[in-house]
């Protein structure tokens, strides 16, 4: 008997010890999967605010950027392996998402709806005449009503930055007649490639007809062909010129990325004197080698005509949505939203986040404290192909690339923007259009 | 009054224990070398039939992609306003990335990363369709050809992204690949895990003919002699297994030769893409795109390397040494009657002593 108890047990060790591989260390709370549009050098900020989330809660986020985060979105939720929480640039994608009831509610977040200094980044949608929900989180805000200038250059030329817009229009010509490049411009961005020259649209005619019509525009009801978004594309192209440079720079602006074109301000030989781009283009500055403090400053979209718009402002948001309702993806939904998680966002960044829940630190650039300081103030109007649905915003882009190398086409142009706005079926529109700026608390 | 203990022989305790050892020997070696033996055989074959496969179908892919994006370059650029397009070669191989994917999503070995990985690869490939569409359209009007070229751009940024992604994830493929021929299993070590039970049971077996030839004058136990050549046969089987882990080696550095080729060829493909691509924004774009084209006549320089010859013989010795690591020729199941056959034998041979001894008292 004792034998063979000696048996089974050295069998039992032998199998064990062959059969068993170490286990591994402390297992994580839970896991977390996150999407986001974020790569390279901004995938690297925002991993700073996902490691201080792990550290403070155990959970492990799993992070995956990609530029067609809408596509790579879309095509998870269609095979039913949708990532826990989303952070998407379009504010439409998430209409569609309620519409679809694939995004889950957040109002059962406590620590994310009783957080006061949160409130402001809260976003309620509704899916037809049906209640609204808090379903996303504004969690990085980017200021898009600005023009960029090298001081220095434009003092070379002998031109100070324009407080009105007659003055910008003077300035670019005065650029024009000394054969300068006055714009940097660039369209290329796939798979949304057209999307700068729909900025510019937008906030001209934000500047031009005033809240009220930008709102109604952005819902859908106000027609492309109206005489106030005629009015905007035309300032637009009026603004850039006629000139064989404007020609040569609007066609090269097809072929440009945002960066590549933006990079032109700081190139003493061909370089360009103005860039109309979002606040997120200062990273991308400070980027370059020959970029020295003062190199570049900004100055706000001047109103155009007779409107008081001065204090509105566009800007645009990255909305973190929840798909998978999970504990560790709530938790994660009420950090992003946090004041902890904005620190460290601005730590990481160098002090280059913005965010509407206002100034988390002392910003000792005078160029970042300005940008902070303007979105304090006003009135802030979202980005309006944000809000379109995808189709409108596709068509859109595409409008503006037509239009750079075609200007004389814009009839048709915005006759087939308004047969594609009214193909699309009404609840597929928003209806967020501007809201106050929160106000500083330094 | 209490009954006498009843008294055992001391030969016959002698041969109950050297029997009781030697079966306990023949369980321990069988479960050595079966755990072995079967680890490896496991580790070769989700090599031979996933982790290599996916290798290879993700350089499919890629190659199909190239190719594809090169034809829609050339096929637009060059075509004709009306009866023009990207080309049935675009078609065909776009057609061949999407069953590549397939093969890759079927064979995935990297688990929900790589699932996660594949699922990106198809949306973006959607995306990239799009924007070959877009050009199309767009170089159906004369007056757009411009942005036909642009669209052309744009497409070739997102196929580089695409490219990146999938090298990202054939990389996942091979580290799986990579812990499979350096797993435990096929550690030069780990034969003694399954050697030292078979040499502790060959040297019972000899010590048990030494005792029966000195304590009954046997010259051999013939039972016992033939419980010793199974032994040595399950020496050789299990020793199969050094051969699949020896296999599996060479899976790896063959798969490392493949990847050197594929990039070569995937460098000379896209160069051609990015040569007439140059010509194309260069003709459309003369003043201002000065960097672009720069760019495009970098990636258009063919590589120092001489030219990259397909390579289907080493992919089907490839696969041809994954499959032979997996063959385990069904060694698992003749090592268990090797073992029945040892214990059955070792009864036989020590039984008739055992019987003799029944009733003697020292």
């Amino acid at each position: 008997m004792t034998h063979r108890r000696i048996a089974l047990a050295m069998l039992t060790l032998m199998l064990a010890g062959t059969g068993l591989i170490g286990c591994s260390a402390a297992e994580p709370a839970g896991q977390v999967t996150v999407l986001g549009s974020w790569t390279g050098e901004e995938e690297v900020i925002f991993r700073a605010v996902l490691d201080g989330f792990e550290a403070e809660t155990g959970i492990r986020a799993d992070y995956q950027g990609h530029r067609d985060v809408s596509q790579v979105l879309q095509a998870g939720i269609e095979r039913q392996r949708p990532p826990d929480v989303a952070i998407v640039p379009r504010l439409n994608d998430l209409q569609r998402y309620v519409n679809q009831d694939a995004l889950r509610p957040l109002d059962g977040i406590a620590q994310l709806t009783d957080d006061a200094g949160a409130a402001a980044q809260l976003i309620r949608l509704g899916s037809g005449a049906g209640p609204k929900h808090v379903y996303a989180v504004a969690i990085a805000t980017h200021l898009k009503s600005v023009f960029w200038y090298p001081p220095g250059r434009l003092a070379d030329v002998g031109e100070p930055p324009p407080k009105t817009w007659p003055e910008l229009l003077a300035l670019t010509r005065g650029i024009e007649a000394r054969n300068g490049v006055p714009w940097c411009l660039g369209m290329s961005s796939p798979p949304v490639s057209g999307w700068p020259g729909t900025d510019w649209i937008e906030d001209i005619l934000l500047h031009q007809s005033g809240q009220r019509t930008y709102e109604q525009w952005t819902r859908g009801e106000l027609d492309w062909t109206s005489k106030q978004v005629r009015d905007a594309w035309h300032t637009w192209g009026e603004l850039l010129g006629t000139s064989a440079t404007s020609r040569a720079t609007a066609r090269a602006a097809l072929f440009s990325t945002w960066t590549e074109a933006g990079s032109g301000l700081f190139r003493q030989e061909s370089g360009c004197y103005l860039d109309h781009q979002g606040s997120f283009t200062v990273r991308h500055y400070l980027s370059l080698p020959e970029v020295t403090p003062g190199a570049f400053d900004f100055f706000a979209t001047p109103p155009i005509g007779q409107a008081d718009t001065a204090s509105l402002q566009e800007v645009s948001d990255d909305v973190a949505a929840m798909f998978r309702d999970t504990a560790p993806a709530r938790t994660l939904m009420a950090y992003l939203a946090s004041e902890e998680a904005q620190r460290i966002w601005h730590e990481s960044s160098g002090g280059l986040y913005f965010n509407r829940r206002g100034p988390v630190g002392t910003d000792a650039d005078p160029i970042i404290a300005k940008m902070t300081a303007r979105l304090g103030t006003g009135t802030l109007c979202r980005d309006g192909s944000d809000l379109m649905p995808a189709a409108m915003a596709a068509a859109f882009e595409r409008a503006v690339l037509v239009y750079l190398e075609q200007p004389d086409r814009i009839d048709a142009l915005l006759t087939e923007l308004d047969a594609v706005s009214r193909a699309v079926p009404r609840d597929e529109w928003m209806d967020l259009g501007c809201d106050p700026a929160a106000p500083s608390t330094e | 009054m209490a009954a006498s203990p009843r008294r055992v022989s001391t030969t016959r305790r002698t041969l109950l224990r050297l029997r009781s050892a030697l079966l306990v020997a023949t369980a321990l070696a069988l479960a050595g070398c079966l755990t072995v033996f079967l680890g490896v055989a496991r580790t070769a074959d989700a090599a031979a039939t996933r982790s290599v496969p996916a290798i290879l179908a993700v350089h499919d892919a890629q190659h199909a992609l190239r190719s594809a994006h090169a034809a829609a370059v050339r096929n637009l650029a060059d075509g004709a306003t009306v009866l023009g397009g990207p080309g049935v070669e675009y078609q065909r191989q776009i057609a061949g990335a999407g069953q590549y994917l397939t093969l890759v999503a079927e064979n995935n070995a990297a688990g929900d990363d790589g699932t996660r990985d594949i699922q990106t690869v198809e949306a973006l490939l959607v995306t990239y369709t799009g924007l070959i569409g877009q050009a199309d359209a767009r170089y159906r009007d004369a007056s757009l050809r411009a942005l036909g070229a642009a669209a052309l751009r744009d497409a070739t940024s997102l196929l580089d992204d695409i490219l990146v992604l999938l090298d990202a994830l054939r990389q996942k493929q091979l580290d799986v690949l990579k812990e499979q021929v350096d797993a435990g299993w096929t550690k030069p070590v780990t034969p003694i895990a399954w050697l030292l039970p078979l040499v502790a049971l060959g040297t019972l077996l000899v010590l048990a003919q030494v005792y029966l030839l000195r304590r009954f004058r046997r010259v051999v136990n013939v039972p016992l002699l033939l419980a010793t050549l199974a032994m040595v046969a399950m020496v050789v089987l299990t020793s199969l297994s050094l051969q699949a882990a020896t296999h599996l080696d060479r899976v790896g550095q063959h798969v490392e030769s493949v990847q050197q080729i594929r990039q070569q060829q995937l460098h000379q493909v896209r160069a051609e893409a990015a040569a007439r691509l140059a010509v194309e924004v260069g003709d459309e774009c003369p003043r201002g795109c000065e960097t672009l084209i720069a760019a495009l006549d970098g990636e258009a320089r063919p590589a120092a390397e001489s030219t990259p010859q397909r390579s289907p013989n080493l992919e089907a010795d490839t696969m041809a040494h994954a499959d032979r690591a997996a063959d385990s020729r069904l060694v698992e199941f003749v090592l268990p009657v090797l073992a029945l056959g040892i214990a059955v034998l070792v009864l036989a041979g020590l039984q008739p002593r055992l019987a003799e001894y029944g009733h003697r008292t020292p």
